[in-house]
């Protein structure tokens, strides 16, 4: 590796990390070693083989890498050591204080040349055709051990004549090439913890297997780590066997999931050739999943969107024209709204796909240009509540530790969240912590993955019922409080003592007794007690929740009722413990901070604070609005309702990802100006005037912000496609309605966030650069950022408790409608799958499908695989039937990646009380089978137009 | 916007907020922090000629909000 600098060490004119062999000792313990005559220092536990290569010193290996525990399989990193019998494998012997090693000695050479012997006897001589020509350790290796020639010829039995695994459509095993050094079938069990792969066959039959079928027909959920273990061409990326090795590396973040994994871009001139993960990545350590990895195809999709476009109406066609005139034109329409109908008939929407510098952009011009505070985000549909609970009871909008913590957790309570489906990178992490004997709670109406898999089993699946959490995280506290399970050190020190005893004395309400909501949630209450005895008896209890916990009617409640449970038990404040939303996109915690809401600027400030809201008035030279904004659906309502006219909607396909699409498309159709910016001409930008092309991450220049609070670059790897950076279009629309906005670059907007925005006040491109990414709040008084919040006090001082009382949601199952659905994700597909539909990613996962239980399915003569209408009160759309049992009686799931298949036709506008999050989680549905009628909603123009 | 929704809204948040202390003045505070001002307004103006059909804490809490939108 060359860095350029300290500064550039993200650009690399070289592909590749360096591989120390074995993973890093974290003891604090150092001993000394004599490597080759030079004495180091090093933890003690370092491997020989690590030790050596982090003092420069490299030993031949195969099957170590240092992702992976060492094998001593390949018997090629052979050492000789003072004092001791025979050449060990330098990758499973430790140092010792006072050893002294040889790595280099005529014995050494001969024996690992042997070795070498044998494994090029069996493995093709096509090194000059072979895809990973330059990136093969077999053929470093055998150059470094000087091989020259194969005494045992190559006539032998061999496998070179064994077929390739072409399946999978982001990767091929060629199996011919293959050394059975073990290093995929580790991967896929230590780092991914899928164990897809296994060694097949004895002796010289032993034979890498993705367990005895393809690759596309096996549990393989092409994480990419076998790829990336692979020291041979064995496993190699189709896009390098097509365009050959990359040449250069740039270091990115992903755009996906919440997790924000780092990834080397490595590329060829500026075409980008494959998608790493980064081992220097604070969230993922090197790990990835198959989106993030592989399916970054759809940046160049031939329905991308590069130019701008107009039209008069929605019912006309779209008209290519400059951006100039694009801009102009835009800015006049939202001016001559604004003069017939009022400066708050206008607003707009961030995009959690976007980045800080651009989301901070658009909710500026909103405020400044727009002149009112009519700017939301896609938050709303997810996590507000998450932003709503958390403030009110720990002080501020965000979870409270760094992804790594979960290594420290004893008991994991995971609600809501589908991790390996959702954050599978994540997922990876818990299950290496679940097989080292971590405790599961899993609380979902759904039989998730988690519950039971490979080496891992729930203690505890509570099922409950659709829209019963709070009853639950309720009754859960009730235990902990009667049992005598509170932390009341932890409490007296660090939490508001009256409001706990306020809330001690609700808890302990019969009516929240697990005995009295077992009922409802369906849940036994012994289950509850276990439970709840299980997570406050922990040392470190960990709470990780999803969009199950949020999207209900009660989705703030329940976040404080998380909140409540952690601080009743003393798990806040350090490793291993924690309230932690696993968020839905990669950006939505920095949408959230960049002053997405109406109701709060940059860094969660009320806009009703004076002395905030003049910080901003004097840096931006403009009088603000101190009152509130429309939220989306406010928007929305107010467009039926003639009132609100034109809207601005960045990266965002509210048509197909909002709740009641039916009502958001009469929404959409009533308003006189809808511009979109985005990539695609989505389900969205069908009831647009206007299309503001929008740059994929791969041309992106700025930051995102993920789960963890982690901020971290997102570089351009090419020039945009649209010929400008999207905040430029959105500075230079302000400047054409009036408030000249400027920015030579994006760190320019970054410093202005950082002067405005006290948890973001040291964060600057250089630092990013400098150290790889920080966690907010990085400030004067944390320069490197905060891993864990809370640790001493609280950030709102003291913690405090909140009443959590259960209300139901009005949406209930009825005679008509009996059925519960519930929505989610799968793991290939993301969101509404602008993304991921354009790439190979649709091959598992061609449309959504509607879980159903085989009792339900059966009463109503549903068989697997037929078609069925989904009917609620709002819609009815028409989905294929999977039978099953991951779904209990009574519930249905589906998911809402397909726009064909319209999902959110039938999902209710019922919503959080506190942030009118909808709930997408709970609506009532009947089923019916439906085999003549094509996968499509049953909305018509005609439905829109009528509610218009 | 359709009245109704408002009025959905806030009978969701009396009914959800913790109801230790003064109920009306937590549905005020958070309608005053969430809600814009046109929705407040047409809110006010719909039970203020339809008190009846509300409960006393959702009648309390609308004369607050109006009483800090006239000081």
């Amino acid at each position: 590796m060359t860095a350029v600098s300290d500064n550039l060490r993200w650009l690399r004119n070289t592909i590749g990390e360096p591989d120390y062999g074995t993973p890093a000792s974290t003891s604090t313990e150092m001993v000394s070693v004599t490597i080759d005559g030079v004495t180091h220092e090093v933890p003690q536990g370092t491997s020989i083989m690590r030790a050596a290569a982090e003092n420069g010193c490299t030993i031949p290996k195969l099957c170590a890498t240092d992702s992976l525990e060492p094998f001593g399989s390949c018997r090629m990193c052979l050492v000789e050591v003072d004092g001791r019998r025979g050449t060990p494998a330098s990758c499973t012997t430790p140092v010792a204080d006072g050893m002294i090693v040889r790595t280099q000695t005529a014995k050494l050479a001969k024996l690992r040349r042997n070795v070498m012997e044998l494994y090029i006897s069996d493995h093709p001589l096509d090194c000059l055709t072979c895809a990973a020509n330059g990136d093969c350790e077999l053929q470093d290796v055998a150059g470094a051990v000087g091989l020259r020639d194969v005494r045992y010829g190559y006539a032998g039995s061999n496998h070179l004549e064994l077929e390739k695994d072409t399946s999978n459509p982001y990767f091929t095993f060629d199996s011919s090439k293959c050394i059975v050094c073990n290093r995929c079938v580790r991967a896929c069990d230590e780092v991914q913890g899928t164990l897809a792969l296994t060694i097949e066959g004895r002796g010289f039959d032993s034979r890498v297997s993705p367990g005895g079928t393809d690759f596309m027909s096996s549990e393989c959920v092409s994480c990419g780590a076998c790829v990336q273990a692979c020291p041979t061409g064995t496993l190699q990326e189709n896009t390098v066997i097509d365009l050959g090795m990359p040449v250069r590396t740039v270091e990115t973040t992903c755009a996906y999931c919440g997790v924000g994994c780092s990834f080397n871009a490595e590329m060829r001139g500026d075409e980008l050739i494959r998608m790493v993960p980064a081992k220097t990545g604070g969230s993922n350590e090197g790990h990835s999943c198959v989106k993030g990895r592989f399916a970054w195809g759809y940046a160049t999709h031939k329905e991308r969107v590069t130019t701008p476009m107009i039209r008069e109406s929605i019912s006309d066609p779209w008209q290519e024209v400059s951006w100039d005139e694009a801009i102009s034109y835009t800015a006049a329409k939202f001016k001559d709204i604004q003069a017939k109908f009022g400066v708050n008939s206008i607003g707009g929407v961030t995009s959690s796909r976007c980045t800080n510098e651009e989301i901070f952009a658009v909710q500026k011009m909103i405020r400044a240009a727009f002149g009112n505070n009519n700017v939301d985000t896609c938050a709303r549909v997810c996590h507000s509540p998450t932003g709503y609970g958390l403030k009110n009871t720990f002080g501020t909008s965000a979870g409270t530790q760094d992804f790594k913590s979960v290594a420290k957790a004893d008991v994991i309570l995971l609600i809501g969240a589908n991790p390996t489906d959702a954050h599978p990178v994540f997922a990876s992490r818990m299950k290496r912590r679940l097989r080292k004997g971590a405790q599961l709670i899993v609380v979902d109406p759904r039989k998730i993955d988690l519950v039971r898999s490979a080496h891992i089993e729930a203690a505890h699946h509570l099922q409950l019922q659709p829209g019963t959490n709070v009853a639950v995280i309720n009754a859960m506290s009730y235990v902990v409080s009667t049992e005598g399970f509170i932390d009341e050190d932890f409490v007296a020190q660090r939490c508001d003592i009256e409001a706990f005893n306020r809330w001690r004395a609700f808890i302990e309400l019969p009516e929240n007794s697990p005995e009295a909501v077992e009922l409802a949630s369906g849940v036994s209450a012994q289950s509850i007690r276990e439970a709840a005895r299980l997570y406050a008896s922990a040392n470190n209890a960990a709470i990780y929740y999803g969009l199950g916990v949020t999207e209900h009617s009660q989705g703030s409640t329940m976040v404080m009722g998380m909140a409540n449970l952690a601080m009743a038990t003393g798990n806040i404040g350090r490793e291993g413990v924690g309230v932690n939303p696993l968020r839905g996109q990669n950006n939505v915690q920095g949408a959230c901070d960049m002053g997405s809401f109406p109701h709060e600027l940059s860094g969660y400030r009320h806009v009703s604070d004076n002395a905030v809201r003049e910080q901003f008035e004097t840096v931006w030279d403009i009088k603000l609005d101190s009152e509130p904004g429309l939220r989306i659906p406010n928007m929305l309502d107010s467009a039926i309702s003639g009132e609100f006219r034109g809207m601005f909607i960045q990266g965002e396909d509210i048509a197909q990802s909002d709740p009641n699409t039916k009502h958001v498309k009469a929404a959409l159709t009533a308003m006189d100006l809808v511009v979109v910016q985005d990539l695609f001409i989505n389900e969205t930008a069908a009831f647009a005037h206007v299309f503001l092309p929008g740059t994929s991450f791969l041309e992106k220049d700025g930051t995102f912000t993920n789960a963890e609070r982690r901020i971290n670059r997102v570089r351009p790897l090419m020039v945009s496609k649209t010929g400008k950076q999207e905040w430029q279009v959105v500075s230079e629309l302000s400047s054409a309605l009036g408030y000249p906005m400027h920015y030579e670059t994006s760190s320019e907007i970054m410093d202005e966030i950082a002067r405005m925005t006290p948890s973001f006040a040291g964060v600057s491109f250089e630092l990013l650069d400098r150290v790889g990414s920080v966690q907010w709040p990085c400030n004067d008084q944390a320069p490197m950022g905060t891993t864990i919040m809370h640790a001493d006090e609280f950030v709102r001082g003291k913690g405090q408790f909140l009443e959590t009382p259960f209300v139901p949601t009005e949406e209930r199952s009825n005679r008509k409608y009996p059925l519960l659905l519930t929505t989610g994700r799968v793991l290939t597909q993301y969101n509404v799958g602008a993304q991921t539909r354009r790439t190979h990613n649709s091959e598992w996962h061609e449309e959504d499908v509607l879980e159903i239980h085989e009792a339900d399915a059966g009463m109503r003569g549903i068989a697997d695989g037929s078609r069925v209408e989904v009917s609620s009160r709002i819609g009815s759309t028409i989905l294929r039937a999977r039978v099953t049992e991951r779904v209990p009686a009574g519930v249905v799931y589906t998911t809402f990646h397909h726009p064909e298949s319209d999902a959110n036709i039938v999902t209710t506008e019922y919503s959080d009380w506190a942030t009118n999050c909808p709930e997408y989680k709970v609506t009532a549905v009947e089923i019916r089978p439906a085999e003549s009628a094509p996968l499509m909603s049953t909305t018509t123009l005609d439905d829109v137009l009528a509610r218009v | 916007m359709d009245v109704n929704v408002l009025i959905m809204m806030i009978q969701q948040i009396e009914k959800n907020v913790p109801n230790h202390g003064d109920v009306a003045e937590k549905i005020a505070g958070h309608i005053e922090s969430f809600w814009a001002p046109a929705m407040r307004t047409q809110l006010y103006n719909y039970v203020s000629t339809h008190r009846s059909e509300f409960g006393f804490e959702i009648q309390q809490a609308i004369d607050l909000l109006h009483a800090k939108a006239k000081a």
